[in-house]
Formats: structure tokens, sequence, C-alpha cells
């Protein structure tokens, strides 16, 4: 800046300055916006910062916790060996650790003879005499690191210098922090899928294992009432586990939508009780767009489960399972009916007490009733799920 | 020890020890001669020692860290070409996309052990001649 320009074109100057540095922070902030990656914007950080003071060089700082060290991650006319290499500790030994250890900005005009902090080699080999230091943070959480502008030429960084670079340096703060939280919210649902899928496969290890005991047991049995008892428990344990596994697919504690859930179910049923019971039917009607959360859809699950197994063990014939969904939302109706007779019936009623009571049970937790309903040909079991206000 | 059935011979993978019992004890009820561990690098050692195994029943997911089924199977039938595999697994998710194929099973636990039984036989039977 000339001594002979007038104070009127120095204040033009000034102002032309300004801003453009306002119009480059704007550019900053919808380049941030884009989530391009860290180097990227670090990168362009630095470029804008150089940019906006009319100085030649430029760098972003990490601070990396694990050394305690300043790591050059990005910057402008640098050679190479630089990025990713050059360090700097935090204190007095640099414009950029003061600036870090003391967290506030830094700026000097006189490098050389300014004695707060040393001139770092870096700093030295390219000449520079003028430099202005500034924190990286975000809202939450320590500061990342340094944004550093520095130059060679004689001139002046003014107060309003650092303004802009701290602007700059809260953008970029923001930007990294939005990384930062994402990544960790990355990883802490990888781990709870990962630990999710470990739960399950122990879950599912301990019913093989308890299947498999009961068979044993029930092949061991000394008399065949016995023997239909343990086998009865074993063929409850795959039911259950039926009824689980159709829930925890796809790891969703949501809503289920009640029609799939039930196809599902019951396609399971009669894949799993094809072997106890050849030449018996399940046959489906379920109405589509009842939507309920994962334990009032587990209760009709094995509620559901139950009375079919109930219709095959004792019933005759087709089992025809219906379900809809009953005003206001929430309730619903679930009908299990077969071509047994009413002693088919009164036999289920009392050989089954444990599958019976396990229903009834379920129900109450759920406002629910269980009603025998004779017919002239055949049984009808219905559970009457009532409305529940709080269904999402 | 001499068994009827040359396709009555087989080995057990699983590492969760008490189920590795209970499999092999109602395996042993079924019929077959059952070798049991829950390495996959024994078993290989096993399949090694004796020739009348004509499959494996097998977990795939054994642990962060550990060699899977699938890379056992890869190693195993490198080592035997015409091994029947049975995975008998609480990981469906990890069955997702592959294809079984004569000489290979899926099951998902729980599953009733005559189901198991069952496959050992399509997937042993598939590989070997016909028994006259």
């Amino acid at each position: 800046m000339s001594y002979d320009t007038s104070v009127a074109e120095q204040f033009a100057l000034l102002l032309q300055r300004r801003t453009r540095q306002q119009v480059l922070i704007a550019a900053f902030g919808r380049f941030a916006l884009k989530q391009i990656g860290r180097p990227a914007l670090m990168q362009e950080a630095a470029r804008l910062a150089a940019e906006g003071l009319h100085a030649s060089f430029a760098k972003v700082l990490e601070h990396e916790a694990a050394t305690d060290t300043l790591i050059v991650r990005a910057g402008v006319g640098w050679g190479p060996g630089v990025v990713d290499q050059v360090r700097f500790p935090p204190g007095a030994t640099s414009p950029a650790g003061y600036a870090f250890a003391m967290g506030v900005p830094t700026f000097s005009n006189d490098l050389p003879n300014d004695h707060r902090f040393g001139l770092p080699k870096l700093l030295a080999d390219n000449g520079i005499r003028r430099e202005v230091n500034v924190v990286i943070s975000g809202e939450t959480g320590p500061p990342f690191g340094i944004l550093e502008v520095d130059d060679t030429a004689d001139g002046v960084f003014s107060d309003d210098d650092v303004y802009f670079l701290e602007s700059l340096a809260n953008t970029l703060g923001l930007a990294l922090e939005r990384d930062r939280v994402n990544a960790d919210r990355d990883r802490l649902l990888d781990e709870r899928g990962i630990l999710l899928s470990e739960v399950h496969h122990r879950v599912k290890n301990s019913l093989q294992l308890i299947h498999t005991v009961l068979t044993l047991q029930a092949m061991d049995a000394g008399n065949a009432a016995t023997r239909a008892l343990l086998e009865l428990s074993a063929m409850r344990v795959l039911t259950i586990a039926t009824v689980h596994e159709r829930l925890y697919q796809g790891d969703s504690f949501e809503s289920v939508e009640m029609q799939a859930y039930i196809i599902g179910l019951v396609e399971a049923l009669r894949v799993g009780l094809a072997d106890m019971v050849p030449g018996r039917s399940i046959a489906l009607d379920a109405d589509p767009g009842t939507y309920w959360p994962p334990r009032r859809a587990q209760a009709l699950g094995l509620i559901l489960t139950e009375l079919v197994t109930n219709a095959l063990k004792y019933g005759k014939g087709e089992v025809r399972v219906r379900f809809a969904g009953t005003l206001p939302p929430g309730g619903a109706r679930l009908e299990v009916e077969d071509d047994g007779t009413a002693q088919d019936l009164d036999a289920a009623r009392s050989n089954d007490g444990v599958g019976l009571r396990i229903v009834r049970t379920l129900l109450d937790e759920h406002s629910g009733t269980l009603t025998f309903v004779p017919r002239p040909a055949g049984t009808q079991v219905v559970a009457v799920f009532a409305p529940q206000p709080t269904v999402a | 020890m001499q068994h009827a059935d040359p396709h009555g011979e087989l080995i057990v993978i699983e590492d969760h020890p008490l189920l590795r019992a209970a499999l092999a004890l109602a395996l042993r009820t079924e019929g077959f001669v059952v070798y049991a561990t829950g390495e996959t690098s024994a078993a290989l050692g096993l399949l090694a020692e004796h020739p009348a195994v004509a499959a494996v029943v097998l977990e795939i997911d054994f642990g962060p860290g550990r060699q899977s089924g699938f890379a056992f199977t890869d190693a195993a039938r490198r080592l035997r070409p015409d091994i029947g595999i049975v995975f008998l697994t609480g990981r469906a998710d990890l069955l997702v996309g592959r294809d079984t194929g004569p000489q290979e099973a899926h099951l998902v636990k729980p599953v009733t052990v005559s189901r198991i039984a069952a496959a050992v036989r399509r997937v042993a039977h598939a590989t070997l001649p016909p028994v006259t």
C-alpha cells in the first residue's frame, strides 16, 4: 500500500476486500453443505482463506489426540512433503501451536521479530513474515485444529482479516462436526447391528438346544402319554422361535404391518408343522392395513400359533385362519376354525391346558377375550383384541 | 466302528458345547456315526482321518476372527470334492443369495432333528453312487 494513495481510495480498496471476503464465506457455506468429505472441505477452506487475505500460503492443521500434535491436512502454497507430514506441537514453538494452546486467534505482521512464539522451519524456509491463526472448533467437543494464513510480502493483516478467517473456521468447524457426528452415528449403528445379530444367534442356539434335548427326552420316554407331552413341548419351542424370527427380520422395532406378518407366520407354520400333521392344510384370510407395535404383534403371533397347533392336534380337516382389524383402530378379531366336532373342542380344552392358559394370559394383557363358538359343522375359536388408544 | 450304511458317518462342527453334545447324541440316535468338534481346523483333520465321512453339519458364524463355515467348506471341498455340507446356522442373513445345489443344504436354527437327518441323507447321497 503506497503512501500517495488518497484516504478515499484506501477506503474503497478496504471495502472491496471486505465485500469479497463476505462473498467467499457465503460460497464456503454452500460448499460445506455438499458433504464432499473432509479432505476436499479442508482444501477448499485453505484455498478461500488465502484468497480472502490476498496471501500466497494457507493451511489447515488438525489436532491429533493420539499424538497431541497439529498435523497439516490441507494447504496452498507449500511444496511437496507437507500435507499429512509436517506436525507442530501445541505451545509457543509455532504461531499455530500458540493459537491452539491459548485457544485464541493470533496475528503477526513481523514474525521474525515477534517473541511470543518461535518461527518453525517450514515457515522460515518459505520466507514467511506474516501470519494469522484461528482455532477451528465445533459447537461441542474438543477443537479440531487451526486455520492458518501466511505471506511473505510486506503488508498488514488487520483485525478484520482475523474476523474473516474466524468466520471461515467456524463454518469449517461446523461442517467437520457434522461429519464427526455422522461417523459416530454410523459406527454406533454398525455396532448395534453386530450386537443384535449376535444376540439373535445366541437365542437360536439356545432354542435349538432346548428343542433337541426335549426331542431326546421324548425318544427316551417310557410311555406314550409322556412322549406326546414332550414332543408337544419340543414343537412349542419351534413355534415360539417362528414368532420371534418373523418379528425381528429386518431388525425393525417399528410398527408391524399385520397382514404381511401373519402371511409369513402361517407360511412358516405350514413348513414347520408339516412333519407333525401330514395331510392337514391351513387356509388364511388376513386383512391389510393394520399396524401394530412389535409386542402386540408378538402376542397375536403366539396366540395364532397356539390356536392353529390345537386345531391341527385335536380338530379335523382344513384349518381356516381369519384376521380382521376392527374399529376403532387398534382392535382386531382372530378366528381359527376347523371341521372338528364339539367333542374335539372339549378334548382340546381339557388336554392342552397350558397352551390355552398362555393364550388367555396374553389376551388379558391386551384387554382381549377368547370365545369358543359352537357351529353346525366344525368348531370355531375367536380371539378378540380390544382397541388400543396408543397404537402407532 | 463298522456301520452297515456307508453314508452314515458325519462330522458336526458347533462351537456351543452343550448344543454340540445334544446334536451329536440326537444324530447318533438317528443312526449316524458322529464326530463332533467345536473347531473347523480340527474338523479338517477328522475329514482327512475318516474317509467314510460323507457329510459335515456345521454353523457358519463361529465368532469374529474365527474361520467361517463358508471358508471351511471351500477347504473341505478341496480335500474331498464329494463331501456333503449341511449348514445349520443361527445366522439366516448369511445364507441370503447362496445357492444350495445337490451337495449343500441350508437349515436355520431351530429345526427338528429329523430335518437335520433328512438333509444329511440328501447331501450325502447326492454325491455317492447308490448302494447296492
